[in-house]
């Protein structure tokens, strides 16, 4: 039986400012597929996330999450935005990081359990910012998880993390892919393939294709002569 | 100095003031809103002025213009897509000349300008206290409901969003509360200085305090602290008592910036 689709944008174009962002956007995504999303800075990465969160408008086409306008649809997508996003001096404990995904129903069961499940438990008490990158990384992907979602958008979330976190996060999403369906946003195409079902290359205009299938030649394509990174511990269509 | 009656007013509106800027300044600092703020505080000087002609209250009229004009900044800078220091330098402006113009158009005026200008702490009648406490009990009641809301919010707007709060109405209301805070502080170091006494406790709270909370009550016991030092000091030295507790904040600030930030927390 077909899965059911979660995310599906259907001839969405976004127009910014006298230049188009996105052009022509088909994508399908199903109920528990990894989703790795690469491209160079402008593509479009984020602006796609923000679709799906109901944060942008398309100017043309539709979106559609859980079968429903992504407005209505958000309190059960998990956000994990670029950890630069925030002040790292706002003087908050972690436990209530995590709370503000339960606003309003306090539940500690469900904060803690998030906690736990990133193994930040027993930094609960401890000021976000003094945590070090990864430790504030795993911090926001328990904020999402706290929130119940069905869909789990991270926003290059190894930006600012040495290479052992980035392993220990990669590890973290496969084990909530069983869950999850999870769209990735992320600079390292190398380490996101070793765990994606599906790559989408995007700058302006989506192309999708299996892990196995990406090639140098479609990653030219995609970063049209910028650099792209390639490192990680599996090749990429022999390429390493 | 506790026997006199003028120096118990002024102790404790300085710690009316220290409350509220503890409270409210926190918020100011971490959401890094500290030139609006003065914007507010320079635009109750409109209410001042007109109040002193009509011959009401000023702190009355102080009220509803910083109430007004802080709302207006909020309404104006989000919705209408102006940019938001713009408009706040135009309030700003456009608040102190309003009160300028009335209070030079006021009969026989003039004595009042320097203390709602520089604050006159040792002159606080009774009314003006009522009025702080009423603001005062208004402030924590609004903030103790609100808290959570608004430090999701403040520490991340979007996801707030996100999660359904009405981010809008959330900064409207922080903006109510620095308006009203703003009236509060006008006693103690006048309209120009508010903006000290709102962020100076608040920026040492946060780099003491590990949480929002915490950094709250450190604000406000360092507020007070600095504003009876300051009271006192003003006492035996017969130098204007608002730019003292300034003085002290910005040394106090100075010395605990000079320090790691680890060491601090």
């Amino acid at each position: 039986m077909a899965k059911q689709t979660v995310v599906e944008l259907t001839g969405v174009h976004v127009h910014r400012v006298g230049r188009n962002v996105l052009e022509a956007i088909d994508l399908q995504v199903a109920a528990g597929e990894f989703l790795g999303i690469i491209g160079p800075n402008g593509g479009g990465k984020t602006t796609l996330l923000r679709l799906i969160l109901g944060l942008v408008t398309p100017s043309q086409g539709r979106v559609t999450v859980l079968g429903k306008p992504p407005g209505q649809a958000c309190r059960q997508v998990g956000y994990v935005p670029q950890c630069f996003a925030f002040d790292p001096d706002f003087p908050i404990r972690v436990w209530d990081v995590v709370a503000m995904a339960r606003l309003g129903r306090r539940d500690d069961q469900v904060v803690a359990g998030a906690l736990a499940a990133v193994s930040m438990l027993s930094e609960k008490e401890r000021p976000f910012a003094q945590l070090s990158g990864g430790e504030r990384q795993r911090v926001l992907i328990a904020r999402a998880l706290a929130t119940g979602p069905r869909i789990l958008l991270l926003d290059e979330p190894t930006t600012s993390v040495d290479r052992r976190v980035e392993s220990e996060f990669y590890q973290l999403l496969d084990e909530l892919r069983a869950s999850l369906t999870i769209i990735l946003v992320t600079h390292d195409i190398a380490a996101m393939t070793a765990v994606a079902d599906r790559v989408a290359c995007l700058n302006r205009r989506l192309y999708c294709c299996e892990p196995g299938g990406l090639t140098r030649e479609i990653l030219e394509a995609t970063y049209q002569g910028l650099p792209f990174r390639l490192r990680s511990v599996r090749s990429v269509g022999g390429m390493e | 100095m506790w026997a006199h009656e003028f120096f118990r007013h002024a102790l404790l509106t300085g710690l009316l003031a220290s409350l509220a800027c503890g409270v409210v300044g926190t918020y100011v600092v971490t959401k890094r809103i500290v030139f609006l703020s003065g914007g507010i505080s320079h635009a109750a000087y409109g209410g001042i002025g007109l109040a002193c002609f009509l011959g009401w209250e000023p702190l009355w009229g102080a009220t509803v213009f910083a109430v007004l004009a802080a709302l207006g900044m909020g309404l104006v800078a989000k919705g209408a897509g102006q940019r938001e220091d713009t408009v706040i330098g135009v309030m700003w402006a456009v608040g102190m000349a309003i009160g300028i113009i009335f209070l030079s158009l006021t009969p026989g005026y003039s004595a009042d300008l320097m203390s709602y200008l520089f604050g006159s702490l040792l002159t606080v009648p009774k009314s003006d206290l009522l009025l702080m406490v009423g603001l005062d009990a208004a402030i924590l009641v609004a903030v103790a409901i609100f808290f959570h809301q608004l430090q999701a919010w403040a520490f991340d707007e979007e996801f707030a969003g996100l999660m359904g709060l009405p981010v809008r109405a959330l900064y409207l209301l922080l903006l109510g509360l620095i308006a009203l805070t703003v009236v509060i502080t006008i006693r103690v170091v006048g309209v120009i200085l508010v903006i000290a006494l709102l962020t100076i406790p608040s920026a040492l709270g946060v780099r003491l305090g590990g949480s929002l909370g915490r950094a709250m009550v450190w604000a406000v016991l360092l507020g007070s602290a600095l504003t009876t030092a300051g009271l006192c000091l003003s006492c035996y030295t017969n130098l204007p008592c608002g730019a003292l507790i300034i003085l002290l904040a910005g040394l106090v600030y100075l010395l605990v910036s000079c320090r790691p930030a680890s060491a601090t927390r």
